[in-house]
């Protein structure tokens, strides 16, 4: 993705792709809903995250892959996220950025 | 514990279904499965820690609370998808403006003839629903025991209040005297002939609804010597002057009489089939109808009207007419006839009643026109299925492009729909401005004053849209799914767009088309050979350099005096006082002994002539003599009889039989005469009788001579002034007076020829399309033979071959079809064409001259073409 059109993460991106990174090989969207929930204290729907994680798909910032048939989900695959380089430069980014601008906004 | 609680329950605890369905609708890929058991995953948490209700509660929420945003980003892109289609739209438009042209010009056409039809038919239906109680009123009729199938409007004066008192179901009765013809007013010094001079009975007013706008509006016409005008008429007399109040002579005969006007009406509403401009109260006819006028049976002469109460059936109400008909007559008389009662609404369109009024309408030509309406709104869709299919080719690899990048069919069958859409809209918006022109165009031809207006008249053109949108939506609805359905792997491999595919149905289409433009033409063909035929067979006299003079009462008491002053001008030839061909009405009944001693009796037709009459009219006596002025028993006891009433009677030799009408004193048979045409030839020639009777005529025939019209006119005008200072003369000429009964099918004859016209160019502008579609796919093929040595001549007969052939089947479909309409529509007449060979070859000739002029326009830029630049294009 070209750097100059890329867009800043928004804070719900960011959060996601913290929660993808810290669940690692279990990042499925149960999951990461339980992990926002965790950290943050509110309830997040099931709308917005999927809207928020397959945006970001077509974004490049997240991989989905299915996994193999799991009998405990009555023989139904999961869709689990992996964060991808472009993800994690993104969240670099905007944690560079954030510093720099809480670094200014203190100094005097 | 819990745990087996909930496998217990499993059947009621499964998650509700209609959200997961909802959710299906949202992911359409494989990502549905992922996402309904991540959400299963938490709905079965759930139903553990909190029960089954707020389990499912929950799950209901995670997903309505998604829909706000699923609709949002569908109608973001909804709307991003339909600018493009707009957009393409216009850009196809205008890349092909020569098809798109042609597609809206053909439609446009198509629309407007259709919607005229409409309007036309819709006002012939309309008639006399503008009265508030028109589904209660009736109108009376009578017909004879013996011909039980033949029903006359005219009834006597008698029967309006009798029925009014004996039937507890009849709320009001009213009688109209119609009967008058035109009327000659004075006002002051200046004098006037008028038409729709009527007398009615003052409950007309209750009956139907014409308004009054000035005046008295309590019975205005209760009074002998009442007048009610319209306002139309108001104008022409008293201008701006209020004409309340003013008094108005009618000049009958000898008599003057002096009306009151006391009332002005509204304008009737041309769709009313009682017109009239001037209303005089009924009891005023005493005095040239004498005392008894008013109420007696032995004249039929008035228009009767009933108003049932509501609720009323009028059959049950005819069911009483017999024990009617017995009350009030003896037992002779009550067996002769019949009433019966004839809903308001269908007296319009029905013309099988006699002595109907003037302004009946002909069903028959309503349901004909209809048809010529759907066959030239067909013939504009085909155009328009035609050139879009034929087109399709061209946008194949926009399709196919689409298709790849992912749009549906559904998508595109919405696409490709809208853009028939916008254009046959356009076509809409083209004709319905048109049809304002149209309108007032056709007025003269279609007989009568279509008002239209786009505004007023809301409800027809809302019929008119939903005409023009139906026919968009069938027009547009083959190509786009022919379109949609490209598969875009051959599309764009480039092999569909070669395809002939769907040429067949287009030929198909082709052939329909040309079938009707060919059904049309040789209809208006028929039509109008069986006009001239009429106007031109001979009649048994001559009707031509004959003018009618319409006699006042003082021309009449000194008809010799003019009759001498008009011989004087050597252009006259002759003078008649007489009932004329065209204008019989009268019949009589007739006595003679028969062969077994008893007398017999028959109504015959009877023409009041005077010696002049044979002569003067140019009929022929084929045996026996004419009547004699020298002769004193010719004026009371002489009879002539046509051929055909001889016939009717059985004699071998009519002159000096005993002959005599009912009431008078024997006379005798003293010639026959050729049998003529005293009436229209709609009708067969019937049993005649001419008898020499002054008093009952009131028309003079004169002759002249074919060089001296004009001058015969003058001198006509000159006599006339030397005796009637009051009256201004009226005079017709004998052939149109005659020919007025041909009026309906010339109209009918003039319409056709127009609708066919326009069906010829619709059908022309769709072949001219799809033959420049044609050679400009083969151009390259062309380029070929010429190469190989084609010369311009075998180019060009092998695409008027291919078209011709097409104009071919359709004239031998077209044949048979026509043949059998037009034999059904001639069946009508007494005399009649023979339908011949003559129009189907003229019609065929029409057409397929036509077409190849449409068609070799386009193949002859192709077939000139150098083949050098056609082959190198590429």
């Amino acid at each position: 993705m070209n750097e100059d059109i890329m867009k800043l993460l928004s804070r719900t991106e960011e959060f996601i792709l913290l929660a993808v990174l810290f669940l690692k090989e279990n990042a499925y969207a149960v999951r990461i809903r339980k992990q926002l929930k965790k950290v943050t204290g509110k309830t997040w729907s099931y709308g917005a995250l999927f809207t928020s994680l397959e945006q970001m798909v077509r974004k490049g910032y997240l991989e989905s892959y299915l996994t193999e048939p799991l009998s405990k989900r009555g023989g139904r695959r999961k869709r689990i996220y992996q964060i991808t380089d472009t993800g994690k430069d993104a969240l670099y980014e905007i944690n560079r950025l954030e510093k720099i601008m809480w670094e200014t906004a203190f100094e005097d | 514990m819990r745990r087996s609680e909930v496998k217990l329950r499993k059947q009621s605890d499964k998650p509700p279904k209609i959200p997961e369905y909802i959710i299906g609708c949202m992911f359409p890929d494989d990502n549905y499965y992922t996402t309904v058991s991540d959400i299963e995953e938490d709905y079965k948490g759930l139903l553990i820690e909190k029960g089954v209700y707020y389990a499912k509660m929950w799950y209901w929420l995670q997903v309505l609370s998604a829909l706000p945003h699923y609709f949002a980003q569908k109608l973001k892109w909804s709307i991003v998808m339909f600018k493009n289609y707009i957009k393409i739209a216009f850009r196809n438009m205008k890349r092909h403006k020569g098809y798109s042209t042609i597609n809206i010009l053909g439609l446009a056409t198509g629309f407007a003839c259709t919607f005229l039809i409409v309007v036309f038919v819709q006002r012939e239906l309309s008639y006399d629903q503008f009265h508030s109680k028109s589904d209660r009123i009736y109108r009376l009729l009578n017909s004879s025991r013996k011909e039980p199938n033949i029903q006359s409007a005219l009834s006597a004066s008698g029967y309006a209040p009798r029925i009014l008192n004996d039937f507890p179901e009849v709320e009001e009765t009213t009688r109209f005297f119609i009967n008058v013809g035109s009327a000659d007013l004075k006002y002051q010094d200046e004098s006037r002939t008028v038409n729709g001079f009527i007398f009615a009975d003052a409950s007309m007013l209750n009956i139907f609804d014409f308004p009054i706008t000035k005046g008295k509006t309590d019975s205005p016409l209760d009074a002998p010597n009442s007048l009610m005008v319209t306002e139309d008429t108001a104008k022409i007399w008293f201008r701006n002057d209020n004409p309340i109040g003013k008094s108005i002579t009618y000049l009958r005969g000898n008599l003057r009489i002096p009306l009151n006007i006391t009332a002005v009406l509204d304008n009737i509403p041309s769709n009313s089939h009682i017109q009239f401009n001037y209303v005089v109260s009924f009891p005023t006819i005493k005095n040239f109808m004498g005392e008894n006028a008013l109420d007696e049976f032995t004249i039929n002469n008035y228009y009767t009207y009933v108003l049932l109460k509501e609720g009323t059936d009028y059959r049950r109400v005819e069911e009483k007419f017999p024990f009617f008909i017995t009350k009030h007559f003896d037992q002779e008389r009550a067996d002769q006839f019949n009433l019966h009662l004839q809903p308001l609404e269908n007296i319009h369109l029905n013309t099988s009643i006699k002595w109907d009024l003037p302004t009946t309408g002909n069903k028959h030509y309503l349901h004909i026109f209809s048809g010529v309406a759907l066959f030239v709104l067909l013939i504009a869709c085909i155009n328009f299925i035609n050139l879009s299919t034929a087109r399709a080719p061209l946008r194949a690899r926009e399709i196919g492009i689409r298709k790849v990048v992912g749009s549906s069919r559904w998508q595109l069958l919405l696409q490709l729909f809208g853009e028939s859409a916008m254009t046959s809209l356009t076509a809409l918006v083209i004709a319905l401005l048109g049809l304002h022109v149209l309108v007032h165009g056709l007025a003269g031809l279609i007989g009568q004053n279509l008002s239209f207006n786009l505004i007023n008249d809301s409800n027809i053109v809302i019929i008119l849209i939903g005409i023009g949108i139906l026919a968009g939506i069938l027009a547009g609805i083959y190509p786009a799914f022919v379109l949609s359905a490209y598969q875009p792997v051959r599309v764009l491999k480039g092999s569909a767009t070669k395809g002939t595919r769907g040429s067949t149905l287009r030929k198909a289409l082709i052939i329909i088309q040309f079938s009707l433009s060919m059904l049309l033409i040789v209809s208006m063909l028929i039509v109008i050979n069986q006009i001239n035929f009429m106007k031109n067979t001979p009649l048994g006299f001559d009707k031509e350099q004959v003018i009618l003079v319409s006699l006042s009462g003082s021309v009449k008491q000194n008809f010799g005096v003019f009759r001498k002053k008009l011989l004087d001008q050597s252009d006259i030839q002759n003078v008649a006082l007489t009932v004329v061909p065209g204008r019989v009405r009268t019949r009589s009944a007739y006595n003679w002994p028969g062969r077994d001693g008893d007398e017999e009796e028959r109504n015959f037709y009877t023409m009041f002539v005077d010696p002049r009459t044979i002569p003067t009219l140019g009929m022929e006596i084929i045996e026996g003599r004419n009547f004699s002025e020298k002769v004193q028993t010719d004026v009371t006891r002489a009879y002539i009889l046509n051929e055909t009433a001889v016939k009717a009677i059985g004699w071998e030799k009519a002159v000096g039989k005993p002959f005599r009408v009912w009431d008078e004193e024997t006379g005798q048979v003293i010639g026959v005469v050729k049998d003529f045409h005293f009436n229209s030839l709609h009708n067969l020639i019937e049993p005649l009788v001419l008898k020499i009777k002054p008093e009952w005529t009131w028309n003079a025939a004169v002759r002249v001579s074919a060089a001296g019209v004009s001058k015969a006119l003058q001198k006509i005008q000159e006599a006339w002034r030397e005796l009637e200072t009051e009256i201004p003369i009226k005079y017709k000429f004998l052939d149109s007076d005659f020919d007025r009964h041909y009026h309906s099918e010339e109209r009918l004859g003039k319409l056709f020829g127009i609708f066919t016209g326009l069906a010829i160019f619709i059908a022309c502008l769709g072949l001219l399309g799809l033959a420049s579609f044609s050679t400009q796919q083969r151009f390259k093929e062309i380029g070929i033979r010429k190469v190989l040595g084609a010369s311009f001549r075998d180019i060009f007969t092998l695409f008027v071959k291919e078209f011709s052939r097409l104009v071919l089947y359709s004239l031998l479909i077209a044949t048979p079809v026509t043949y059998w309409l037009m034999a059904s529509w001639l069946g009508d007449y007494a005399y009649r064409i023979r339908i011949g060979i003559f129009p189907f070859i003229a019609g065929a000739v029409i057409i397929l001259t036509v077409a190849s002029l449409t068609v070799s326009s386009q193949i002859f830029r192709a077939a000139c073409a150098n083949p050098a630049d056609i082959i190198r294009y590429e």
